[in-house]
């Protein structure tokens, strides 16, 4: 009998804690870091670094007012690229970056689209629902979900009436939000669907409409009763299934894009244990054996908001937002806009020929031009030597790929740090993390 | 892979001694290069879709010079019979198209008369929508029809079956997958890499070496080999798409400078199998006559262009480009010198030589709905035959049903 | 830039050249030892006060501390100034504002000629000291940067007991008591020390020359001379835009007529006064050129309406009509087109009325637009995100009854559309209704509720009301600000024998600081986007914000008067 994948990583040995497992928790946990950060995590060790990152922390009060005049001025304007700037902003900020990554993982969850609900109103307080209960309880998050305005929107939630039910809500609810194809039958969909009937939007905020709502019996996973919405959202946090999807989630956000078998099967253990509670879950998964598997490490593809975003903060750059927001949507990831309510598929589908050329651009341009933002390097990374840069930049101690850049190095006519820069941050490893 | 790559061979011959002292490249010597550059040329087949938004006149376009009715319902804004570049005794082309008409003669323009479909919306928004997603009954829109097919062929390697649209900020509804994102390119500059470290030989050569090597299939091995394409691509679009570098004249028009931009990146194998541009302005409405005239003669000249330039690279046998609008217009003109929404319409396509000519039946003008020509032709059957004879992607599943193909292309 | 600090620099080396002593009393003015037979001047007098208020003015301090400036100063160009600034003062021992108060302060003309042989036409300064032991000097402290030039600087004595400098053997510079005068052309030096020798009263004799006890700077150009050198003036005719045809059309077409242009300013150390004639045969002008004119009587007048408080306004007197029919005439033709694209977007609003038969005979000469910063009481304690001012409009009418009905049935189709596409956003329409203002029926439309929240969208902002009060209708995009107009209508006071106005302008640049203030959000949220931090932010609105309070009002007006065109301007702080 092997030892769980949940069992905490072990540091006993001498020097086994450093640049790369340190690198490694840092750059999984954070869209971006500051090279200062690593060398904070790298002396805090593990547990103190994920304990304090699954804290809430005070807004950083030069930060604040700015996404508020952000969020003000979108919301007055009706620009929806100064609400995604607001967002992004607080994702760069060292503040609670984790709650922040954590809200963008359930935005891609339950993937609603701005395209057709039209509300930026609707679309914040969404978003900020989702950071709410970043690290909460899945399942209050769930019955949340379900009664979310713009969620009412987007899913069609006020064409869903007693003697019409739309099954819009309820396909996505057992299919994407909580269990999986496969673990519902057409039959439950239909049924669930008259629960949530009179489930309804009024003047932007939830409204049970009695007079819509199906107040009969159902019948949903063999079990029978005159079920309402969150009765539904009951019987499938009851599923065996669901704690099996939500761990897929979670180990595939942040450990493995094709996890295996039994990693599932203990986070969903994990998770029925706790009821649903994520904050243990996460803290046990981020100090794991699987968490820091060599399986583990580098096997996951940057999305264009971590590798854009942790390109600038990496460099210090004073982003300029229109121009890194247009990138964004080239490179495929224009959140408030998810491509459908399944979101975006990420990892490979990341990658194409176009979105690889834009990328490399993107490196030259923001290490060698202003027209990112203006890059304010840290010293650490100003005064670091290759293997040093290497460390900070790709989280690698490794000596083959340290000779592997070297000899890259030596084809560069001129090699100041800009250009080593450059050329590291054009890799394919800086691609993964 | 063990072939030399194509821009290897291009460097060497350069090095060889083939640049003039002006730094261009002679055209012959250019040619020569291109020739041997493309025998190792890739084999996948290639599709163009033209958008003509705003709905375009067919009638005016391919006009019926013998109808009576054509006339009579339109004193003012049909193409007098004397001026239309007749196809046969039955209609021609509108004036302003002579290339149209050589492609025509050379047996490579295709025309599909009476595209449409069944209880035709005439919302330019709803029309190209029904049009794009080739799904005329949904509500709402989320993927296209190149979108549903190009998913389907995704494979391990990145680039294998990509779509591009080019000269707009938006990607466009037919390109749109519910899995991948699909670029929007506004200029062609966009596919240059400047500054970049890695973009000469000596440091990439280690990346290159790494990338022939593994033939695994972690992430790592992912990302070196689409890597290692993308530079290469950017490499060969640089010697080959400057902008004087086509080796046809291409017209400076707004579509003769996509389409321009397009013949360059199938030139250097940049690897989309789809690509998509737009020419905007086809809602004629008032004072037709002149404005239509421009815009026929940009796409027309704008195509011939592509042909050609197809030819010099001995790229014809590999390409399909298609043209398609939301709806045709009205058979009778309007108060104000112009034509209302219709429904039916004309679409051509530029075939490999020898698969051109008349294809579907001509609407009829006897018959006609609220004023509206009549579909002969659904346009998913021409869908159909695109995907099914063209691309190779069973095509029922991407239609959602059986659609007969109109042989415009090989079977 | 640079060029202009370099010229600079070099005048101010070159003129603390000057070491004779004072031979004799001062007598003459500037402008009128400048030879006779002048195409254009420039004279200062008296700056010296003006100087000295600048140098302590809180204006000043706002300048320094303002952004452009801080960012000029560290630029390359800046440290180079300021590097030639202290090289100077070290020099002359002396403060850059005292230098400049002593070289300037007293007198200063420049006159330009018909060029005689050469292609260029040419020019002399002339400068009179208040006091020659000053110029002595500077002249002998800068010794040691002359020798430094080597033989880029040929010194010979005149004749007339002055010295004379010629610099690369092209400027000559020569001085002699409190006088220094420089010119390309030393015959032209000669004849200004020979009328300076003078015993006999010189006058300027340029008619052109409006410059008075009250001036402080003036200048003039004599058109009508450089017309007969040109053959034409390269005034455009028609103009491209159409505003501008509407509100500058007129001066256009009079300075292409026009004898001369003449400026004077005052300043006083809280007030600068400026005005300029261009002096033209307007009143014989013929259609379309007439619709920019007010009628010669001054009965009907551009005034602005008595608004308290007002951010912006303007008023035109104009023949619309007029204007409006002769387009051809007044606008280029590549624009004539969109004046086909306004009538058929307005014909959306105007269902089944032509604009050029229908609406404009019904149009009076007179239009008023004014903003103000608004009270936001449609809103109760809500707010947008973002607060414009309101927006008004007095539209004098011909036909009031007809006029009025148009504009209602304008403003009715209006206020539908939008509620059209309100309803697609979903956002909240409108709902037409009125009350009754100082016996005025005003019109105006509500929202369904009162909204909450500090970051309502923009369209909040707007509560579109009309009145028709006499032969006036008033529109706004808020009621109480159209309340504040019918009541300016009414208390309007009819205009007195004044010269006839065809414009008026006023802006209020510590009202904007106001509204700049009060939308500070959106500033900084503009700002950030463009990567700065939001204290960077702050710290720039805060200087913006000061710099714009060191103003009053500034006021622009158009007359007829006798010479032809007067515009005034005046600003103060």
């Amino acid at each position: 009998m092997t030892a769980s994948p949940l069992s905490p990583a072990d540091w006993s040995e001498a020097r086994s804690w450093g640049v790369a497992p340190a690198a490694h928790l840092l750059r999984r946990l954070q869209t971006g870091y500051r090279p200062e950060e690593l060398r904070r995590v790298m002396d805090e060790g593990p547990e103190q670094t994920v304990d304090r990152l699954l804290t809430e922390h005070p807004e950083d009060p030069s930060i604040g007012p700015a996404i508020a005049s952000l969020e003000q001025t979108a919301l007055a304007t009706g620009q929806i690229d100064s609400l995604r700037a607001a967002w992004l902003l607080g994702m760069t900020t060292p503040v609670n970056p984790l709650r922040e990554k954590l809200t963008l993982m359930w935005h891609n969850h339950f993937a609603t689209s701005y395209g057709k609900v039209k509300s930026l109103e609707l679309m914040r307080r969404q978003i900020d629902l989702f950071r709410r209960h970043a690290w909460g309880n899945f399942g209050a998050l769930l019955h949340e979900v379900s009664r979310d305005p713009a969620m009412l929107v987007w899913l069609d939630g006020n064409s869903n009436r007693k003697r019409h039910p739309n099954e819009n809500y309820a396909r996505e609810l057992m299919e994407l939000f909580s269990l999986g194809v496969g673990n519902y039958t057409e039959r439950d969909i239909q049924e669930a669907a008259r629960a949530f009937s009179g489930w309804h939007m009024r003047h932007g905020d939830y409204w049970f409409n009695s007079l819509q709502h199906d107040d009969s019996e159902k019948t949903v996973f063999g079990k029978t009763g005159r079920f309402d919405g969150d009765e539904v959202v009951d019987l499938c946090l009851e599923q065996d299934a669901c704690s099996r999807f939500v761990a897929s989630r979670l180990l595939q956000t942040f450990v493995h894009p094709r996890p295996p078998e039994e990693w599932t099967t203990a986070v969903a253990e994990d998770l029925r244990q706790e009821t649903f509670e994520l904050r243990p879950v996460l803290r046990r998964l981020f100090l794991s054996s699987a968490f820091f598997s060599s399986e583990a490490r580098n096997s996951l593809i940057k999305s264009p908001v971590e590798f854009v975003l942790g390109s600038t903060t990496l460099l210090g750059v004073a982003i300029r937002w229109p121009e890194t927001l247009r990138l964004l949507a080239s490179l495929g990831q224009n959140v408030y806009e998810p491509p459908s309510v399944k979101g975006w598929e990420g990892q490979r589908n990341w990658v194409t020929s176009t979105t690889l050329m834009l990328r490399t651009q993107f490196i030259a341009d923001l290490v060698q031009t202003n027209q990112y933002g203006v890059a304010s390097p840290s010293k650490l990374l100003e005064s670091a030597d290759l293997s040093g840069v290497l460390a900070i930049i790709l989280g690698s101690d490794s000596p083959q790929l340290l000779a592997s850049v070297r000899e890259q190095m030596s084809g560069l006519a001129k090699p100041d740090q800009k250009q080593r820069l450059t050329l590291l941050m054009q890799l394919p490893e800086y691609h993964l993390y | 892979m063990s072939r030399i790559s194509r821009r290897q061979l291009l460097t060497g011959l350069g090095a060889a001694g083939c640049i003039s002292f002006s730094g261009q490249i002679p055209g012959l010597w250019r040619r020569a290069m291109l020739d041997a550059a493309e025998s190792g040329k890739s084999a996948e087949r290639i599709l163009v879709l033209v958008q003509l938004a705003g709905g375009n006149d067919g009638l005016n376009t391919l006009v019926p010079f013998t109808n009576d009715v054509y006339y009579r319902e339109r004193p003012a804004v049909a193409i007098a019979r004397d001026r239309v570049l007749k196809l046969n005794d039955r209609c021609g082309l509108h004036p302003a198209m002579g290339e149209f008409r050589r492609l025509y003669d050379e047996g490579r323009l295709a025309i599909v008369e009476g595209v449409g479909y069944p209880q035709p919306d005439r919302s330019h928004f709803r029309s190209m929508d029904i049009w794009q997603s080739a799904h005329p009954s949904a509500t709402d829109f989320r993927d296209g029809w190149i979108g549903r097919s190009l998913d389907r062929e995704f494979q391990r390697d990145a680039g294998s079956s990509e779509s591009l649209a080019l000269g707009t900020d938006r990607t466009p509804l037919s390109l749109l997958s519910q899995t991948r994102a699909v670029p929007a390119i506004e200029d062609f500059q966009q596919y240059r890499i400047t500054g970049a470290a890695l973009a000469s030989g000596s440091t990439r050569r280690p990346l290159e070496k790494l990338a022939a090597e593994s033939s695994g299939t972690s992430e790592l091995d992912f990302i070196r080999r689409g890597l290692i394409g993308a530079l290469e691509t950017a490499d060969r679009l640089g010697q080959l798409g400057d902008r004087n570098s086509s080796l046809e004249a291409f017209p400076a028009t707004g579509m003769g400078r996509k389409l321009q931009t397009v013949a360059g990146l199938i030139a250097a194998d940049f690897p989309a199998r789809v690509y998509f541009v737009s020419l905007d302005g086809f809602d004629t409405h008032a004072q037709q006559l002149a404005g239509h005239q421009a815009l026929l003669a940009e796409l027309s000249d704008a195509v011939g262009a592509f042909a050609k330039e197809l030819d010099a690279h001995r790229r014809s046998d590999q390409v399909v480009l298609l043209t398609f609008s939301e709806f045709g217009r009205r058979v009778a003109e309007n108060g104000s010198l112009g034509t209302d929404h219709g429904a039916a319409s004309v679409l051509f396509a530029l075939t490999p030589p020898g698969h051109g000519g008349f294809h579907g039946t001509p609407p009829s003008f006897d018959k006609l709905d609220d004023g509206d020509l009549i579909h002969t032709v659904d346009f998913r059957s021409v869908y159909a035959t695109v995907l099914d004879r063209w691309l190779g992607i069973p095509s029922r599943e991407i239609l959602a049903g059986e659609f007969a193909p109109v042989p415009f292309l090989p079977g | 830039m640079r060029r202009v600090l370099r010229l600079s620099a070099s005048i101010l080396l070159l003129v603390g050249l000057v070491v004779f002593p004072a031979l004799r009393a001062k007598g003459h003015d500037a402008i009128d030892v400048c030879p006779p037979g002048a195409i254009a001047g420039i004279e200062l007098r008296g700056l010296a006060p003006a100087i000295t208020a600048l140098e302590h003015s809180e204006l000043r301090s706002a300048i320094e501390s303002s952004p452009a400036f801080r960012k000029w100063r560290d630029s390359a160009d800046g440290r180079k100034a300021a590097g030639g600034v202290t090289l100077i003062e070290s020099q002359l021992e002396d403060s850059a504002w005292s230098i400049l108060r002593n070289l300037f302060g007293d007198q200063v003309a420049v006159a330009i000629y018909p060029p005689a042989s050469s292609a260029k036409p040419e020019g002399v300064m002339v400068a009179r000291l208040a006091d020659a032991a000053t110029l002595a000097s500077y002249v002998e402290k800068l010794q040691p940067l002359i020798d430094l030039a080597g033989n880029r600087v040929q010194r010979s004595e005149r004749k007339d007991g002055g010295v004379e400098l010629v610099i690369d053997n092209r400027m000559t510079l020569a001085y002699r008591g409190c006088w220094y005068v420089a010119s390309e052309n030393r015959g032209l030096i000669d004849t200004v020390f020979s009328r300076i020798d003078s015993e006999a009263e010189l006058k300027s004799k340029t008619p052109h020359r409006l410059f008075d006890a009250t001036s402080s700077a003036g200048a003039w150009i004599d058109l009508a001379a450089i017309r007969k050198l040109m053959g034409t003036l390269p005034v455009p005719q028609k103009l491209d835009n159409p505003l501008a045809s509407l509100l500058f059309g007129g001066l256009a077409r009079s300075i292409k007529d026009a004898d001369a242009v003449s400026a004077t300013v005052a300043i006083s150390d809280r007030q600068l006064d400026a005005k300029v004639t261009v002096a033209s045969p307007i009143r014989s002008q013929e259609a379309p050129f007439t619709a920019y004119l007010a009628p010669a009587d001054g009965s009907r007048n551009a005034s602005l309406p008595p608004v308290a408080g007002l951010l912006a306004g303007v008023t035109v007197y104009r023949d619309f009509g007029d204007w409006y029919r002769g387009r051809e005439q007044l606008v280029e033709e590549r624009v004539l087109p969109e004046f086909d694209k306004f009538e058929t977007g307005l014909s959306t609003f105007l269902i089944g009325r032509d604009f050029g038969a229908d609406v404009l005979p019904l149009l009076g000469r007179r239009v008023s637009l004014l903003a103000a910063p608004q009270t936001f009481e449609h809103l109760g304690a809500a707010r947008p995100g973002v607060q414009l001012p309101a927006f008004g409009v007095v539209l004098e009418l011909d036909h009031p009854e007809e006029g009025a009905d148009l504009i209602r049935l304008f403003f009715q189709t209006l206020v539908a559309v939008t509620n059209l596409e309100a309803g697609k956003q979903g956002r909240q329409p409108w709902i037409l209704t009125s009350q009754v203002h100082r016996d005025v029926t005003l019109s105006y439309a509500r929202y369904l509720e009162t909204p909450s929240g500090d970051s309502l969208p923009i369209v909040f902002n707007f509560q579109p009301s009309s009145a028709l009060v006499g032969k006036y209708f008033v529109l706004s995009s808020s009621r109480e600000f159209c309340q504040r107009l019918i009541d300016a209508v009414l208390d309007w006071p009819s205009p007195k024998a004044s010269p006839p106005r065809n414009l008026s302008l006023t802006f209020d640049p510590a009202v904007a600081a106001k509204l700049l203030n009060d939308n500070a959000a959106a500033l900084h949220a503009n700002n950030v986007l463009q990567g700065q931090s939001i204290q960077q932010s702050e710290e720039q609105l805060t200087l913006l914000v000061n710099w714009l309070k060191q103003f009053r009002p500034l006021d622009w007006k158009t007359e007829l008067g006798e010479r032809g065109f007067d515009m005034s301007f005046s600003l103060g702080w």
